[in-house]
């Protein structure tokens, strides 16, 4: 009977530690810093990219801090790991928001993590910076949205590549929504601009076996395959590619200085890329900007337009901050982004004052012998966002 | 009070554990409880895969499938309810499908969420048990599944969101009235209690009873004149009915669903839940689901990057030190005390 009550016991306080272990973490009194969520997963698929994002909004954040913070306030960041699972993203949002009481988010990388995380920052009228480029097509008061959409880069970039590159186009992307938008837009340029589309093929996300891809790319003769292959995909596509023997040109839309190194430069040279930002962008500004990220992140890496995305929502966010009155008060926040401008190392930038997303420049890049990328194209304003 | 005390040990953290989640709102805190709710939901699933694998001994790797097509058939009917979703319409399709109207009532989306995983067990386990497939085999087959189906997922961008999954669900209603949190609480609470009473009483009865003699001694069984493809079929068919069911609730509480959901990462996910709490007793799937959210959710909190590397060893530990998972260990520590005592009372 009483080793029945022992058991009875040890489970009750099992249970009780259970309870605990749940129980919310007692907020310290009102501090002077103001807190912003920081979301990102270091870990899991997706923790390549996330990193670079990571990496520049920590370095913008140091560098606000630096110089003073907000208006005097430091700030202070909650740092939450979602482990590349849009459902933990919306929890940890809703754990920013609730529990920490954060004044933004920052952060979140695949669509998959953003569809997840806005009706979480809608429901708590909360505001998430999302730093990464994406497919567009999507509006929310309470995001605002830092990278390049597909009309920011696919207009310029094939009428660029139909004059100085060739006509005929082969499409290559993973399987989810990004690539097909962007293949979309880009099939409506070609036909305006007289160019041809010889194949289109999609591979299951993650997938690094394109065998029978390569062969179909060998039949049908392209000039130039423009891809957007993301990730592994990516990687094994350039290596693949050129062990296959293939010479026609690989412009994509995704590759970056970091994938680069892993592809390799005899497989990657004299490709081209598109995007709002490269390591090699000429500006006093940018070149104060890779002389810190050498100096603060040494992991042999290379600042990318993911690191920049990072960058650039935590200044359009600490802009915002300096810009409202109450900086706790997010809804004064949002508020203050409307046409709110920044000097970044990928240029002056704003965001548009009708739907949150980012005026950005439009940047080509050749890959050349020393596997440098040479911006060999610049838009001469930024682009207006049109998702 | 004599009848309770005979219980066996591990129902008495059945009934704590419910005790603890009957009272967990009371807490106050908005986001634990929503938290919670979501964990509410995973019991389910882990009664659903306990009854297949701790009592009939078939160990399914893609147990997700089941629950990721009740939740995609529950998410398709909730994000159709405005009309055509973007993804379809972004996809092309201009005209709302039939089947997709048929599913936009509710009632209608609910039944189905339960009955096709059922069907799509049943008919799998009409093709396997009926060809002798079993054991390892099953295990790699339910694997295949898994990924198949993922990847299914993913490639029909237009009808399931893709890789994107599909997100911005509303929250649970009933009866078009949309529940406070503290409903929608209480509502996923009851159906786990009355999921946890099937799960007894089914496994209690004679049907329990052959399935347990399958996993212990299958030809032995067979040579007593018991049609074990049978049996077999219809316990995998109740556990997709379940597992399906946890997918209807797992929607509209967790307001999206993606493929991550639905693959190998989630199925394992569950197979590790049970390995923790213990197979076969109903209580260490409970015990293991929980533990292995809320430790993980609070190790998350603290550790930052390391802190799957630290559920990591933890999750090593239980299995390596209690092989039968905590639940198991506990039951067998309450037993041999028992047998200890009929001893010492005899002596």
């Amino acid at each position: 009977m009483k080793k029945r009550l022992c058991i009875l016991l040890t489970c009750t306080m099992l249970l009780f530690g259970l309870m605990a272990g749940c129980g919310g973490r007692q907020d310290t009194a009102a501090s002077k810093p103001i807190k912003i969520g920081v979301l990102y997963s270091l870990s899991g698929v997706t923790s390549v990219s996330e990193k670079q994002l990571y990496d520049g909004t920590k370095l913008a954040i140091e560098e606000i801090n630096r110089n003073g913070g907000i208006n005097g306030r430091k700030i202070e960041t909650v740092f939450a790991d979602y482990a590349s699972d849009p459902a933990r993203a919306a929890d940890k949002a809703r754990k920013l928001v609730l529990d920490d009481k954060v004044t933004a988010i920052i952060g979140t990388c695949s669509s998959s993590a953003r569809k997840a995380v806005k009706p979480v920052v809608e429901r708590y009228r909360s505001l998430l910076i999302y730093p990464q480029s994406y497919e567009g097509q999507e509006q929310s008061k309470n995001i605002v949205y830092v990278g390049c959409i597909p009309n920011q880069q696919a207009e310029i970039f094939v009428n660029w590549l139909l004059k100085n590159a060739g006509k005929k186009f082969f499409l290559i992307g993973c399987d989810f929504v990004y690539p097909k938008v962007e293949n979309k837009l880009a099939k409506t340029y070609l036909q305006k601009g007289g160019g041809s589309v010889v194949g289109e093929e999609y591979v299951p996300y993650g997938s690094t076996d394109f065998s029978s891809v390569l062969n179909k790319i060998k039949t049908s003769d392209p000039d130039l395959i423009y891809s957007e292959l993301t990730g592994d995909s990516n990687v094994a596509f350039y290596k693949q590619y050129s062990a296959y023997g293939l010479k026609a040109p690989i412009a994509s839309l995704t590759t970056n200085e970091t994938v680069l190194k892993s592809i390799g430069i005899s497989a990657a040279k004299n490709s081209y890329i598109c995007v709002d930002y490269f390591k090699n962008v000429k500006n006093p500004v940018n070149r104060k900007f890779v002389e810190t990220y050498a100096q603060k992140i040494r992991d042999g890496t290379e600042p990318t337009y993911a690191v920049m995305g990072g960058y650039n929502g935590a200044l359009f966010l600490a802009g915002a901050l300096k810009k409202a009155k109450n900086p706790e008060d997010t809804q004064q926040v949002i508020a203050a982004f409307r046409g709110l401008k920044i000097d970044s190392p990928s240029g002056t930038i704003s965001i548009d004052g009708g739907n949150n997303h980012t005026n950005l420049y439009c940047r080509i890049g050749k890959v050349d012998e020393k596997g440098e990328i040479n911006v060999i194209y610049e838009s001469k304003n930024p682009i207006a966002p049109k998702p | 009070m004599k009848k309770l005390l005979r219980l066996p040990v591990n129902r008495y953290v059945d009934y704590g554990l419910f005790l603890v989640l009957a009272l967990f709102p009371l807490s106050g805190s908005l986001f634990y409880t929503q938290l919670i709710e979501k964990y509410l939901v995973f019991l389910i699933f882990a009664y659903s895969l306990d009854i297949l694998w701790g009592y009939a001994g078939l160990m399914n790797l893609g147990h997700a499938v089941l629950f990721g097509l009740g939740g995609y058939v529950m998410a398709l009917s909730l994000s159709a309810r405005g009309g055509i979703p973007d993804f379809m319409a972004n996809g092309g399709v201009t005209q709302m499908p039939g089947w997709l109207q048929v599913l936009s009532n509710p009632a209608a989306a609910v039944l189905a969420g339960i009955l096709l995983p059922a069907l799509l067990a049943g008919l799998l386990g009409r093709f396997l048990f009926y060809s002798r497939v079993g054991g390892v085999f099953f295990a790699v087959i339910t694997l295949a599944l898994a990924q198949v189906f993922n990847l299914f997922i993913q490639s029909q961008q237009t009808y399931t969101g893709g890789f994107n999954g599909i997100g911005g669900l509303p929250g649970l209603s009933l009866f078009g009235n949309e529940l406070t949190l503290t409903q929608g609480y209480y509502f996923v609470f009851c159906v786990v209690v009355l999921a946890y009473v099937f799960c007894r009483c089914l496994m209690g009865s004679r049907f329990g009873l052959v399935l347990r003699g399958i996993r212990e001694n299958e030809t032995r069984l067979e040579f007593l004149g018991c049609d074990q493809a049978r049996f077999k079929t219809a316990v995998f068919a109740v556990s997709g009915a379940l597992a399906g069911l946890a997918g209807v609730l797992y929607a509209p509480v967790n307001g999206m669903i993606a493929p991550n959901d639905v693959g190998m990462e989630f199925s394992t996910a569950v197979i590790v839940w049970l390995a923790i709490g213990g197979r076969g007793n109903l209580t260490g799937a409970a015990v293991g689901a929980m533990l292995v959210n809320v430790l993980g959710n609070a190790l998350s909190e603290n550790f930052g990057v390391f802190w799957q590397l630290l559920l990591g060893a933890v999750i090593v530990a239980v299995v390596f030190f209690v092989p039968d998972g905590i639940v198991g260990a506990l039951i067998r520590a309450a037993r041999g005390r028992k047998a200890g005592k009929a001893v010492e009372s005899r002596g």
